[in-house]
């Protein structure tokens, strides 16, 4: 450590180095204060918290954080087997409409299918936990559905090949050979649908479910007393990161990451009966997940037009829809500039660049409400410096959300541009060298022009997660900026679901766009890799 | 059908793209035999590999092994075993998980003794609780040997399964399967695009080209007696030289002996260790490649006679 110091102060590029690791210090900052808070913890708040509502929040949490998970995983492992082993009607057309859901917020689907059900279930019967599990699995399992998909591609057919020679049909290939073979990647995407369960509380709200991260909202909006918000989350973090350990230590010494096979991956034609199968086991998730919510949601805002009263929120849905561009922009072009610098300076030098790619990706661990804590502790801290000019805080700005947001989804960028950066070959990079191109070409000519597909891609999931973002939206936003997910939540928690239906249907739009442009550039950026 | 066939290939093909891939193949081979299907990439032999295991779809043909009609059987219940170029031992098992991996339906204890056994062939016990990525290629090959064999299969097929080691490994594990093949007596079809390789290995060669088999022979057969151009070509050096009656002369370098002093000119020479190889024109205009001693050097230019030493040389027709 000491040498890796010494060597990093005697660099020529110290004003490069001082800046990014001023950028790593700030984006790890949110977290780093709320992990310390539970140094000092306040102790009324946890006994008063543990003999009422603490045992039951983490009960429902449990519950949820397993439904959900091992929901997501039997669907979108499942439906990614289907989309890349067997060929079947309308494959292609259904693999991009399986991904969609990734462009309907769990609290649309939430509502829709609250409402959908009041009806046969009864208004009390409908508000369970288990409901509030489908609408979550149902808009979450693409995560799974993406990385599955990508893993099963990447295999091959040579191990499934082997696998049959050695007398295991193609379905005992399936449990014996791919999945277990695609294992990180079904970790990677259950990790994500882990870090957006314990995040939601626009769902949990809907469906009455009291989870830790609602917890959190109840105790900042109840109190006001942000170390005690600060403290619950930690309970997030420590629950997140168990999960996420426990997985890779039951990993052990086993390498999944087979040699990409020489021969393509080609879906073979199962007889007429399993085609039609497969046929309709992907149209009935599609028609689950995407068709209706949206017919639903389609609906109600021709019936609130009708009605004349579809908009009873103050400017309008440009007002809020130039509102989300705003802080998706924003955030998109923060967490790419800085996410580039780091990953192009990690690959650079050994030690210290990984050490801060690490530090910047920690609020990827992080739940939306445990940052929004954080973020808003460090921006007072900030504010109280008088380093600003007068009267200017940045608690309640657009700079102050925007830094919350960057904090919480600098890795997904980061870790896109980085497996973009992998596929550069040395050779190349060294090529360039010996032609003359200095360390900015090289980067300007040869890395970025690689991971284009793969920034791309992370823009694009970037794009989709700032839309349906919700906590730290909520939490940090200038007063009178709205967004759609914003307007979403405050004509739920009215129930006003025609009311809801106008910004929900924007946001699914600008949602669908995106998932678009990331199955492109996902699909672009394997055939640059093979 | 002869008890001693192991293997009846009839008239396989298959078309891709308009291509005929594999066109019309029949091929037979006899208990115990190994057979190497040799041929330059994109001739087919692959697909033909893998048609034979039922891993790729045939238009056309018969595939017969040990009797039984298996044309349409799907691979995993043909009994075979298949050895990849590389990479398909499952990363995310162990050595002798690997081994077991096709052995399920046996008992515990006498799947522990099958894969001791098979382990113990390729001389790997000392690995088996390694994972894939911790062996070397030649290891990881030879896993793949001992997991295909475990099943006792009717027929063992290798896909090019020494072309990703480098030489000096690849001579020391091409002896190691051969031994342990024949030990086995397990009758298996070799393919290679290495013509050394398929003479030294094969009891029969069988010499493919544009999707369909040129020559299956004894090497000697098809190497001093092929039967056209391409396989003459394919399987060795050889200058062809017209005869009278519009036949073609092969003439392998071995078959020259070479003198100084003549009417004939050296084109350019190679120092090739015991050896050296001569371009030569002869005194008539056409061109011949020949091995001289390596302790009698002669320049480009330097005149020599040449001399043919077998007395009835092979020929072939002359094609197109």
């Amino acid at each position: 450590m000491t040498t890796a110091l010494a060597s990093f102060a005697t660099r020529r590029s110290l004003p490069g180095w001082a800046a990014i690791v001023a950028i790593t210090a700030s984006v790890a900052a949110p977290v780093v204060v709320v992990i310390s808070s539970i140094l000092d913890p306040t102790r009324s708040m946890w006994s008063e918290l543990w003999a009422t509502r603490l045992p039951g929040m983490i009960r429902d949490t449990l519950t949820l954080v397993v439904t959900v998970v091992s929901g997501s995983l039997v669907l979108g492992a499942g439906l990614a087997w289907l989309v890349t082993a067997y060929e079947f009607p309308a494959r292609r057309v259904l693999t991009w409409l399986l991904v969609a859901p990734l462009a309907i917020p769990g609290y649309v689907a939430g509502f829709v299918w609250l409402d959908t059900l009041s009806g046969p279930l009864g208004a009390r019967g409908v508000r369970s936990i288990w409901l509030c599990a489908a609408a979550l699995i149902v808009t979450l399992y693409p995560y799974v559905f993406l990385f599955a998909r990508a893993s099963f591609k990447a295999q091959g057919i040579d191990a499934r090949d082997a696998a049959r020679t050695l007398g295991v049909g193609p379905v005992g290939a399936f449990f014996r050979v791919a999945l277990p073979m695609a294992r990180p990647a079904l970790a990677a995407g259950s990790a994500l649908v882990l870090m957006e369960v314990l995040t939601d509380i626009g769902t949990v709200r809907l469906f009455n479910v009291s989870t830790i991260a609602d917890g959190v909202m109840r105790v900042w909006f109840g109190t006001g007393d942000r170390g005690a918000a600060a403290e619950l989350a930690c309970l997030l973090v420590v629950s997140a990161a168990t999960l996420i350990a426990l997985e890779r230590g039951l990993r052990r010494g086993a390498r999944y990451s087979a040699r990409p096979s020489e021969r393509p991956h080609s879906p073979i034609t199962p007889r007429i009966g399993a085609r039609v199968g497969a046929l309709v086991v992907c149209a009935t998730v599609v028609g689950v997940a995407v068709a209706i919510p949206v017919a639903r949601l389609a609906a109600w805002a021709l019936a609130a037009r009708r009605s004349g009263n579809a908009v009873t929120v103050t400017g309008g849905v440009w007002h809020h829809l130039s509102s989300s561009l705003v802080i998706v922009l924003a955030t998109c072009v923060a967490c790419m500039g800085c996410g580039i610098a780091i990953a192009l300076l990690a690959r650079r030098r050994g030690s210290i660049g990984r050490l801060l790619s690490r530090l910047a990706s920690l609020g990827y661990a992080m739940p939306g409400p445990v940052v929004a804590v954080g973020a808003l502790i460090t921006l007072a801290a900030f504010d109280r410096t008088g380093l600003l000019p007068d009267g200017t805080v940045l608690i309640g700005s657009l700079v102050g959300l925007v830094f919350a947001l960057t904090t919480r989804f600098m890795a997904v960028a980061f870790q896109g541009i980085e497996a973009g950066l992998d596929r550069v070959p040395q050779s190349a990079v060294a090529s360039a060298r010996t032609l003359g191109a200095g360390s900015s070409r090289v980067a300007w000519s040869v890395e970025l022009p690689v991971a284009r597909t793969s920034i791309v891609a992370a823009t694009a999931l970037l794009t989709v997660d700032l839309t349906k973002e919700l906590p730290i939206t909520l939490l940090l936003r200038p007063f009178g900026f709205d967004t759609l997910s914003v307007w979403v939540w405050q004509a739920t928690s009215e129930s006003l679901w025609e009311q809801a239906a106008v910004p929900s249907l924007v946001m699914v739009a600008v949602g669908i766009v995106a998932v678009g442009a990331l199955l492109v550039a996902l699909d672009r950026g394997a055939e640059v890799a093979s | 059908m002869n008890a001693s066939v192991a293997l009846h290939v009839d008239g396989l093909s298959r078309s891709l793209g308009g291509k005929r891939i594999v066109d019309g193949v029949t091929l037979t081979l006899s208990r115990g035999e190994l057979l190497t299907l040799v041929g330059p990439s994109g001739c087919g032999k692959s697909t033909l590999l893998r048609m034979i295991a039922g891993l790729e779809p045939s238009d056309g043909g018969r595939v017969i092994i040990d009797d039984h009609d298996m044309s349409s059987t799907p691979p995993e219940q043909r009994h075979i075993g298949f050895v990849f170029q590389d990479g398909s031992l499952f990363g995310h098992l162990r050595v002798d998980q690997n081994v077991a991996f096709g052995l399920k339906h046996l008992s515990r204890s006498e799947r522990t003794a099958r894969v001791e056994a098979m382990l113990e062939l390729v001389q790997l016990s000392g690995v088996a609780r390694r994972y894939p990525h911790q062996l070397s290629g030649g290891e990881q090959q030879r896993v793949a040997l001992a997991r295909a064999l475990a099943t006792e299969p009717r027929l063992m097929l290798l896909d090019e399964p020494f072309a990703s080691l480098d030489e000096v490994l690849r001579e020391e594990l091409r002896r190691q399967v051969a031994e342990v093949l024949r030990a086995t007596r397990t009758p298996s079809i070799l393919v290679t695009h290495d013509r050394h390789e398929a003479l030294t290995l094969g009891d029969r060669v069988a010499v493919m080209r544009d999707g369909r088999i040129q020559q299956v022979d004894s090497p000697e057969a098809v190497h001093d007696r092929p039967s056209n151009r391409f396989v003459a070509g394919f399987m060795g050096v050889a200058s062809f030289l017209p005869d009278s009656e519009g036949m073609l002369i092969v003439v392998r370098p071995h078959q020259v002996a070479m003198t100084p002093g003549g009417d004939d000119v050296v084109l350019s020479c190679e120092f090739a260790g015991a050896t050296r190889r001569y371009t030569v024109r002869r005194h008539d205009g056409t061109v011949v490649v020949a091995d001289g001693a390596s302790s009698v050097k002669l320049a480009t230019g330097d005149a020599c006679t040449l001399q043919f030493t077998t007395e009835r040389l092979h020929r072939v027709v002359a094609e197109s």
